[in-house]
């Protein structure tokens, strides 16, 4: 891991579109600025594996899974 | 369920993600399935690996007061200046028993009508990534 010591006010460049800059520092808490294209998602690295642990639940392989589940929507009487 | 051909969904919707749905890196192109039977359960399959497939519904049948923020930087990516042109999917993890079947709202899959193009969206409002789907 490239490790670089930065100071309040001071970025890094991440490529030639991404910069991160440390806009404040207290205590334990450090606030960053990102600055990316649209097309590049940001996230905070706990929700981003989150949700690719739901999706990897989430995902199906099995048709009588698939089937089973779709069925049980069906039959399912959805709210109201 | 039938297994998907992908040389005969011609005519099924055909979703292209902007930006791949995370955990499946490889998997870009979806069909878009419904279940025939005018019942608000669809089925997202990977057209290059059709046994991947992932269940999806719309919000409102089951969800009635949910409704997302979506950000310019969506809007965007979507190529879509209106709130109105999207579809929006939550993605459904099964369990042993209906009452276990969850929801994530926290990340809708939406989708540009006219385009067809969609991405998976972490909301930045504070909603539950697995919500029981029923009652």
């Amino acid at each position: 891991m490239l490790v670089l010591t930065r100071r309040t006010g001071d970025s890094i460049r991440i490529g030639d579109e991404v910069t991160v800059t440390v806009l404040d520092i207290r205590g334990d808490v450090v606030r960053l600025g990102i600055q990316a294209p649209r097309s590049v998602a940001v996230h905070r690295d706990e929700v981003y594996r989150e949700l690719r642990r739901a999706n990897e639940e989430a995902a199906v392989t099995d048709d009588t899974v698939a089937a089973g589940l779709s069925a049980i929507l069906r039959q399912a009487k959805p709210r109201n | 369920m039938t297994r998907i051909d992908p040389a005969s969904t011609e005519d099924l919707p055909t979703i292209e993600f902007s930006t791949p749905m995370p955990g499946f890196p490889e998997h870009r192109t979806f069909v878009l399935v419904g279940s025939g039977e005018d019942e608000p359960v669809f089925t997202l399959c990977s057209v290059d690996e059709p046994a991947l497939r992932f269940i999806v519904v719309p919000p409102a049948p089951f969800f009635p007061d949910y409704a997302p923020e979506i950000g310019d930087q969506v809007l965007e990516q979507l190529a879509t200046a209106k709130a109105d042109d999207l579809l929006v999917l939550l993605v459904v993890t099964g369990g042993d028993t209906p009452a276990q079947a969850t929801a994530n709202l926290l990340a809708p899959v939406v989708v540009n009508r006219a385009t067809r193009r969609a991405v998976q969206v972490i909301l930045s409002e504070d909603l539950p990534i697995r919500a029981p789907l029923l009652p």
